[in-house]
């Protein structure tokens, strides 16, 4: 998957701008960190970059297309692999079993393997059938990650998916990420956090600050 | 206890019951689809309707029993229909009795929870409506549930529709709350008593009815 | 008359001819005897109420007691009489000791001022229906024959029915005016304690029950009509005999003596109630 992030400038109240004239150009799998201080523009940058949010500015081209002028028929094929992670996880009312395969039902899939699989890797056995209102924030935010990892997308966008996590799901998650990137996917992830370990394995750093690029560093 | 009233209670009870039924039931399905159409608009409209509707809750239902007195009556609007004093008078205006609380107690909610599952859906790279809604209605089956039983206490207790659209009419338009009315106006203060003990009793089945059917509907909303 | 098809006719009455079970005998012996394929459905109110749903067309046929306002609306062409079918007293009931001495009042204007001057002075209650009512209209046309206005800690306003407006009389041990029917029903049912019968005027007490037909559009279909004349020559006959055997401690029968009731009734309606 390749991605052109072309001159984009995205604005929430049509007022300030949140991200300024931003270009950049993914075309390697492997994992990409945004970074910078609070309200640099990191979320914003990742939901323009898995389409959740139309650039007021500019062009998102996916595959060499133009995804906001493509037809609906192109852009409900070309959104089908893109998959955006919350920073606070949004689940819905259910059991973690039903929150975690949902993303899995509603695309008509089913592979239970993969999702015990998932479950038992992230330690959420024990709750696996409770209502997601009895979990606590680290099993919450392991199961929103967990209903993205078994969709295999094409392009996994992470905002913060390390808050909460207890280090063994970290180092669990890290690894599950680069072997994602592995298989040919591209990983983004925005995060305060920088662990080490993934800065020395990760493709390239996107540094933002005040909504526009500081720096690109691709290895 | 023996009770002095000229129709049997159970026969009151049952009309009440589909009476307010209807009404209420009416009311919530027409506020579900009202509050879901408008939940895509901006929060400043949300909160425009939800406060039109919070004042709309506060009218009593004796002007609202007049409302619909003046639209159905011989030489009214829609006197040609001959609705008045039939039980279809008494569901028109406890639907309208319903409706604001109804709205009331969604409407915020549905912004709420729409905004959230709509950004679910794009962040799971989809884009269907239907998913959507079947979605928002699963999230929201435990305040749907609680709403119904507002709207519908809301009907099955109120007074000024029933007396004056329905017109208390004996064996036919005679609901609880008039048959409360008219025993205590007649003096009948112990019948009037155990009625109004079975109205509360009522109330508190439906309440018990509706919440653990809402239990088993919130299981089978699972989207498979 | 089996293959007719059914005649639905809305009917709004007075309450106190309804509670007391009168209205009902009546309407199902007319049907037994008639054998009209005919079906009532009866709206209970006050005479005021009921006379503004006959006026509206809202019920076809009413029964009411309240003479100056059954006037108005005859002159206003809205309305037409059937019948009258029954009389009655109003009585002035009060308290046992009766502090405001209307037992010894030459007439109802009398006893009226007593209570008035009794009540001013915090001696006594006065509970008024204040709903229109015929039983009301009587008591305001009183009130303005004295030439007052009755208001002030003693004077009580219930806007509620002439059962409930008895029973808090009785409860608070005050005077009020009742009419005859509702009176003996309740004194039978021992539901009164404290208050007793203290003035009878039978000229300006007569309490005068009346059926009328409506003059809007949808009540002058054949079939309505129909009905509603055979009605009027049924209270005249069998009517005024059921009156006399079931209701004759409630009810007086208007035979042999209507044209006294008219007369009372004209007079009546021709006093000017100031309110």
């Amino acid at each position: 998957m390749k991605i052109l992030v072309d001159n984009v400038w995205y604005s929430y109240d049509g007022v300030t701008y949140a991200l300024r004239n931003i270009n950049i150009y993914l075309t390697e799998p492997g994992i990409y960190l945004i970074t910078g201080p609070n309200g640099a523009g990191k979320t914003t940058l990742l939901k323009v970059i898995s389409l959740l949010l139309k650039p007021t500015i500019g062009r998102i081209l996916i595959e060499g297309v133009d995804y906001w002028n493509s037809s609906s028929v192109e852009k409900t094929r070309l959104k089908s692999t893109i998959i955006f992670v919350h920073d606070k996880p949004l689940l819905v009312r259910g059991s973690v079993e039903y929150n975690v395969s949902l993303g899995l039902k509603l695309k008509g899939l089913s592979s239970n393997d993969i999702i015990d699989y998932y479950i038992k890797r992230y330690n959420l056995s024990d709750v696996r059938n409770k209502s997601i209102y009895k979990l606590s924030a680290g099993q919450l935010k392991a199961a929103s990650i967990i209903r993205a990892l078994v969709l295999r997308p094409k392009l996994l966008a992470l905002d913060e998916p390390f808050t909460f996590l207890d280090n063994t799901r970290v180092k669990l998650l890290i690894e599950d990420l680069l072997n994602l990137a592995d298989k040919g996917s591209i990983v983004i992830v925005a995060s305060h956090y920088i662990y080490r370990d993934l800065v020395e394995k990760c493709k390239g750093v996107i540094e933002l600050f005040m909504g526009e690029l500081l720096s690109l560093k691709i290895k | 206890m023996y009770l002095d009233l000229n129709e049997h209670i159970v026969n009151i009870v049952i009309r009440s019951l589909y009476v307010s039924g209807v009404a209420s039931l009416l009311a919530f399905i027409t506020a579900i689809v009202l509050c879901y159409y408008y939940s895509g608009r901006s929060r400043r409209s949300i909160d425009l309707i939800a406060s039109i509707f919070e004042a709309l809750v506060g009218v009593p239902t004796t002007i609202i029993g007049l409302l619909v007195y003046y639209l159905l009556y011989p030489n009214g609007p829609l006197g040609f229909m001959r609705l008045l004093y039939t039980p279809y008078a008494i569901i028109i205006g406890q639907f309208l009795v319903a409706l604001p609380i109804a709205v009331v107690s969604l409407i915020r909610q549905f912004y709420n929870v729409r905004k959230r599952i709509r950004e679910l859906i794009l962040s799971l790279g989809l884009q269907s409506s239907r998913v959507e809604i079947i979605l928002v209605l699963r999230e929201l089956t435990p305040i749907l549930a609680s709403t119904y039983l507002l709207a519908f206490s809301r009907c099955i207790g109120e007074l000024g529709v029933a007396m004056i659209a329905g017109g208390a009419i004996e064996g036919y338009t005679s609901v609880l709350t008039t048959t409360i009315a008219v025993q205590t106006s007649m003096g009948n203060f112990e019948e009037a008593l155990v009625l109004g003990l079975v109205l509360i009793s009522l109330t508190l089945l439906t309440a018990i009815l509706i919440k653990s059917l809402s239990k088993i509907l919130a299981g089978a909303f699972h989207y498979e | 008359m089996q293959s007719e098809k059914q005649v639905l006719i809305f009917i709004s009455t007075t309450t106190s001819l309804y509670q007391v079970g009168l209205l009902d005998d009546l309407l199902s012996d007319f049907k037994n005897s008639s054998r009209i394929n005919v079906e009532f459905k009866i709206l209970v109110k006050g005479s005021g109420e009921a006379l503004r749903l006959l006026v509206d067309g809202s019920s076809c046929i009413a029964f009411t007691h309240a003479p100056s306002l059954e006037k108005t609306y005859l002159e206003q062409g809205k309305i037409e009489r059937l019948t009258i079918f029954a009389h009655n007293e109003f009585i002035i009931v009060g308290p046992r000791d009766d502090p405001a001495n209307v037992s010894s009042a030459d007439n109802a204007i009398d006893a009226f001022k007593r209570i008035f001057n009794a009540g001013v002075s915090g001696k006594v209650l006065f509970v008024s229906r204040s709903d229109l009512s015929g039983t009301h209209v009587r008591e305001l046309m009183l009130w303005s024959l004295i030439g007052v206005k009755p208001h002030g800690n003693w004077y009580l306003r219930t806007g509620q029915g002439m059962t409930q407006t008895l029973l808090i009389a009785d409860n608070l041990n005050a005077y009020t005016l009742v009419d005859e029917g509702t009176w003996r029903t309740l004194r039978e049912q021992g539901k009164i304690r404290n208050l007793v019968e203290l003035k009878r005027d039978p000229r300006l007490l007569i309490n005068v029950y009346s059926v009328y037909l409506s003059k809007a559009p949808n009540c002058r279909e054949n079939s309505i009509l129909e009905v509603a004349y055979k009605l009027k020559e049924y209270l005249m006959t069998r009517g005024q005999e059921l009156l006399e055997i079931k209701y004759r401690d409630k009810f007086r029968s208007v035979k042999d003596k209507i044209e006294q009731v008219i007369e009372a009734w004209s007079t009546l309606s021709n006093i000017i109630v100031v309110e």
